[in-house]
């Protein structure tokens, strides 16, 4: 494609799912998200979360975890459905599972494989 | 959960626990800090940008947004963002949020309800 053919695509109203994971829970994560919900652009990187331990008597108490950052952009329809079934698959509903949020993307590009059907 | 922001702050490498403990006495409760390196300055200031460390750390905190003002602003004094080079922070408005809450705390919150 020469540069005179290149246009900037239509750019997509989407939404961005984080999820602050404890370390070792994304790549099953990133796996289940492609076989069944067929989800194939998700990010993970590694971060250090600092926090209070559950029990309300040692609250003063810090702790430092490695923590995995999952990121997935989803179309704005699917937003919720992927929300939830990240809540419940990734087990953040449960003691030190972790966080997960959700916001609107103004503006975003699709991501689209390469063709390799020729190989 | 809803009524709930996302603060970013970016700050040269070695500056986050300072924020973070800044932000813990403001009553947060928890932070996530990863690395990133920042482009740009060196760029524009030449030699001078050697006092700017490439090297970032950037720290998020979910905050409700009744606490949004005091936090962001407890964060920008001590990550000292009003000085040149030091950094960037910014606010991101959440549709959405959801953790595990313990039990004890929701019975407290039905019992203030």
């Amino acid at each position: 494609m020469t540069m005179s053919e290149r246009a900037m695509p239509k750019l997509l109203r989407m939404k961005l799912i984080s999820a602050i994971l404890p370390k070792g829970v994304s790549h099953e994560m990133i796996r289940k998200l492609r076989e069944e919900k067929n989800i194939l652009n998700a990010n993970m990187n590694y971060a250090r979360g600092t926090g209070k331990l559950t029990p309300l008597k040692y609250r003063e108490k810090v702790v430092e975890r490695e923590k995995e950052i999952l990121t997935v952009v989803v179309d704005e329809e699917r937003g919720d459905e992927i929300f939830e079934y990240i809540y419940i698959e990734a087990d953040i509903n449960k003691p030190h599972g972790g966080l997960i949020y959700m916001h609107s993307l103004m503006q975003a590009t699709e991501y689209i494989l390469p063709d390799l059907s020729e190989e | 959960m809803t009524d709930a922001s996302l603060i970013t702050c970016v700050v040269q490498r070695g500056k986050a626990d300072d924020v973070v403990s800044a932000a813990r006495g403001a009553g947060v409760q928890g932070a996530t800090i990863y690395y990133g390196r920042g482009t740009g300055v060196r760029e524009r200031l030449g030699i001078l940008g050697l006092t700017v460390e490439a090297e970032k750390e950037v720290i998020t905190i979910v905050v409700a947004n009744d606490q949004l003002d005091h936090i962001f602003e407890k964060i920008y004094l001590a990550a000292e963002i009003d000085t040149p080079g030091m950094g960037v922070m910014y606010v991101t408005a959440l549709e959405k949020l959801a953790t595990y809450v313990p039990e004890e705390i929701l019975q407290k919150l039905e019992r203030q309800a």
